[in-house]
């Protein structure tokens, strides 16, 4: 079993937000991650953005850091920041696993609030992304952040976790390439980010 | 049998053919315009030409501003995505694809049309794939060497296996061989006759001007061919009217053409018009001397001084002018070696006897090689031939014996233009041939570099045209003439490499396909003689040394 990573705090159909364990460090952008939802069922999602932001709404930050204490000694100097602030994530879902069946198809529920968010493997980030439907999931979903950073993180994340694979990051960049072929700027923004030749 | 996938037909339509979006990272430089290709639909099988080939891109900011800087990586995702290309493709049979998985029966029957090919009726749905064709769908459409009549004429562009012309189909009708000078037009003419000649389905009358096909000529490769009376001996007769030559080792003639002046016509010396330089009235005077002195007016008119001139114009009408400028002009012919006064018909019964018993000939002109030699003999040749065969035609017709049906006979006539131009072709015996003389079983084999000079009406009757690269806009056109689809042939005409790449288009094969046509060598010459050859090689080789000295 993989290492838990964060706690369901809003879900819905199309996306969940969880809350990251640890602060300012959540998921890696593009990452695949996935949520419990129940026995042997798991979602399957990737993380479209993070932030890290005041927990209460109300009260924003503000500056602590002093000319001879900043960055790291800020955190140091007040303990009580860890309860002020959280870090969150989104994740967008593109499958789910029932026991042993992968399927790329939005799930048909939304993952329990409050339940755990795992990373995954590099052995099932290769499973999960032999086939590439999700690709489209992806880049047709409503994402908090634009479609080219996303797929481009993710593309980039995969390619590393399946051992540099060039075959597959080319194949995928076709597909992406014909999800985005009538805007070549998102497109270019994509091949020039995962290009692992530049 | 596994072919390779090249692509999907994503639009198109039955008269422009069916645009094919072919598959990310097969190029386009893999592919050639007019090769042959398979469309696999659901109930059926196309058999196509690929006509054109063009290039697309999904978003017009592509062509405006091309990316710069491109990794190969870039590169070879963008080219099948964003930019890409689609293949034209034209289809021109089709075949039930439940027949096409079978090879066996893919194999079967004489003919295509037995092995289930049809012409093209419908155009498959989309997405249907387009894939490279396989040897079994060449000899599918193309048959196989062991068919009947079916003679191997040469090879795909791209892949080693034999295309076949269909000669009975190919004598059927009359036939051209076109190409600009040096694509070889008259080594595939001999590579045909060779294979007419050794299919045995017709006898051929072979008017060689240029000295090429009795006894053969150098090639461009510097090499001495064997000519047709070398690989063929005593079915080929060779009649010339050099004397000098039927002297020459290595070179036998079966017999020495003279020409009586009583022989000549109106239409043979209206035929020269242009090379003797004669005028509009010459017809209506000749045609004067011929109601008096009917077949002697030749020799009458030469034999005319001022005195009886004066005296026949005064009696027929005609202008004393005209036939003064006639005489002068025509003692031009009188001075020809093989023109004789008067000649009986017996030279050209046997000629004409020779072919109707299954013989070839070919009449050879030797140093009377002038256009106006080349067009008064064949003219009058042909002539009395196509008397000969349509007097038989009228027998068999009336007596329906299977003995009296007339051999098929094809006439090669070389520069053809001069025979069958717009302005004469109505008039001379090759314009009547070529437009109505298939139903008396004579055809015509043409060949000319400039086949915009041939009437159009003319080259609407060709059944088989063989062409070679042509640059000429109009040329083109001529080729084409009469013939379906030709803005997909264009391309594919236009395509052709200068050398030893002909397009093939007609009755004699199922449809239209570019091949490399056989090498006229030596493998060629053991494969179709028939006898052991009649010459052997050091006999040319001796004539090489009588020619050339060294």
């Amino acid at each position: 079993m993989t290492e838990r990573i964060g706690e369901i705090i809003e879900t819905d159909s199309f996306m969940f937000v969880a809350e990251s364990f640890t602060l300012n460090r959540p998921p890696a952008l593009g990452s695949l991650v996935k949520a419990q939802a129940g026995g042997d069922t798991w979602v399957y999602g990737v993380v479209a953005f993070g932030e890290t932001v005041s927990v209460d709404p109300g009260r924003g930050a503000v500056r602590r850091s002093r000319p001879d204490a900043y960055d790291e000694a800020v955190y140091t100097r007040h303990p009580e920041l860890e309860h002020l602030l959280h870090t969150k994530f989104t994740v967008i879902p593109v499958g789910s696993r029932a026991g042993a069946r992968v399927s790329q198809r939005i799930p048909s529920q939304p993952p329990p609030m409050h339940y755990s968010v795992y990373a995954c493997a590099p052995d099932e980030v290769r499973e999960f992304s032999e086939r590439r439907l999700y690709l489209r999931t992806l880049a047709t979903a409503e994402l908090p952040a634009p479609v080219e950073h996303v797929l481009a993180a993710h593309l980039t994340w995969a390619y590393e976790q399946r051992g540099g694979d060039e075959a597959w990051l080319e194949q995928a960049a076709l597909e992406v390439a014909g999800l985005l072929q009538q805007d070549v700027e998102r497109l270019l923004a994509v091949l020039y980010a995962v290009d692992p030749e530049a | 049998m596994d072919r390779k996938r090249l692509g999907v037909v994503v639009d198109g339509s039955f008269t422009a053919g069916l645009t094919v979006r072919l598959d990310p990272g097969q190029s386009t430089e893999d592919l050639q315009i007019g090769s042959f290709m398979v469309v696999q639909g659901r109930e059926y099988t196309y058999f196509c030409m690929l006509s054109d080939l063009q290039l697309r891109t999904s978003d017009a900011r592509l062509i405006a501003k091309p990316p710069q800087g491109f990794t190969p990586f870039v590169s070879r995702v963008l080219s099948g995505s964003a930019t890409y290309a689609m293949a034209v493709v034209k289809p021109m049979l089709m075949m039930p694809t439940v027949d096409v998985r079978d090879d066996s029966r893919q194999l079967a029957g004489q003919t295509p049309e037995e092995r289930g090919v049809m012409s093209v009726r419908t155009i498959p749905m989309h997405y249907a794939e387009l894939v490279e064709a396989t040897e079994i769908d060449f000899r599918t459409v193309f048959g196989s060497p062991d068919k009947p009549n079916h003679f191997v004429f040469g090879q795909p562009l791209t892949m080693n296996l034999p295309i076949c012309l269909d000669l009975g189909r190919f004598m059927e009708r009359s036939s051209g061989i076109f190409g600009q000078t040096g694509t070889g037009k008259s080594f595939t003419a001999l590579v045909v006759l060779a294979g007419i000649l050794r299919k045995n389905v017709g006898s051929t009358l072979i008017f060689d001007v240029h000295d090429e096909y009795a006894y053969g000529k150098e090639s461009e490769q510097k090499k001495w061919v064997k000519g047709l009376k070398h690989l063929f001996g005593s079915k080929v007769l060779v009649y010339t009217l050099d004397k000098a030559q039927s002297n020459r080792a290595g070179r036998p003639a079966d017999g020495i053409l003279e020409i009586g002046m009583n022989q000549i016509e109106r239409a043979d010396v209206i035929l020269m018009a242009q090379e003797l330089g004669l005028t509009a009235t010459a017809s209506a005077t000749i045609g004067l001397l011929e109601d008096r002195f009917n077949e002697r007016w030749l020799t009458e008119l030469l034999a005319m001084d001022p005195e009886s001139i004066k005296a026949f114009c005064a009696e027929k009408g005609a202008h004393q002018g005209s036939v003064e400028a006639l005489q002068r002009k025509l003692r031009e012919l009188q001075r020809r070696e093989y023109v004789r006064e008067s000649m009986n018909a017996n030279l050209l019964d046997e000629i004409t006897l020779a072919l109707e018993n299954g013989k070839h000939v070919i009449l050879h002109f030797g140093k009377h090689n002038s256009m106006m030699d080349y067009m008064l003999v064949s003219n009058l040749v042909t002539r009395y031939v196509r008397e000969r065969w349509r007097k038989r035609t009228e027998k068999y017709e009336v007596s329906k014996q299977a003995a009296d049906r007339p051999r098929p006979l094809m006439i090669t006539v070389e520069e053809a233009h001069k025979f069958l131009n717009p302005e004469i072709a109505s008039q001379t015996t090759f314009g009547t041939i070529a437009r109505e003389m298939r139903k008396f079983h004579v055809t015509l084999m043409v060949i000319d570099q400039r086949p915009s000079g041939i009437d159009s009406e003319v080259l609407s009757q060709l059944g088989t045209r063989i062409s070679g690269k042509l640059a000429d806009e109009r040329d083109i056109d001529a080729v084409l003439t009469g013939v379906s689809d030709r803005s997909a042939l264009r391309n594919a005409l236009a395509s052709l490499k200068l050398r030893q790449e002909v397009l093939v288009v007609g009755h004699a094969v199922p449809m239209p396909i570019q091949v490399r046509p056989r090498n006229y060598d030596a493998e060629f010459w053991a494969e179709v003689a028939e006898s052991p050859v009649s010459v052997a090689e050091d006999d040319l080789e001796r004539e090489k040394r009588e020619l050339f000295g060294a």
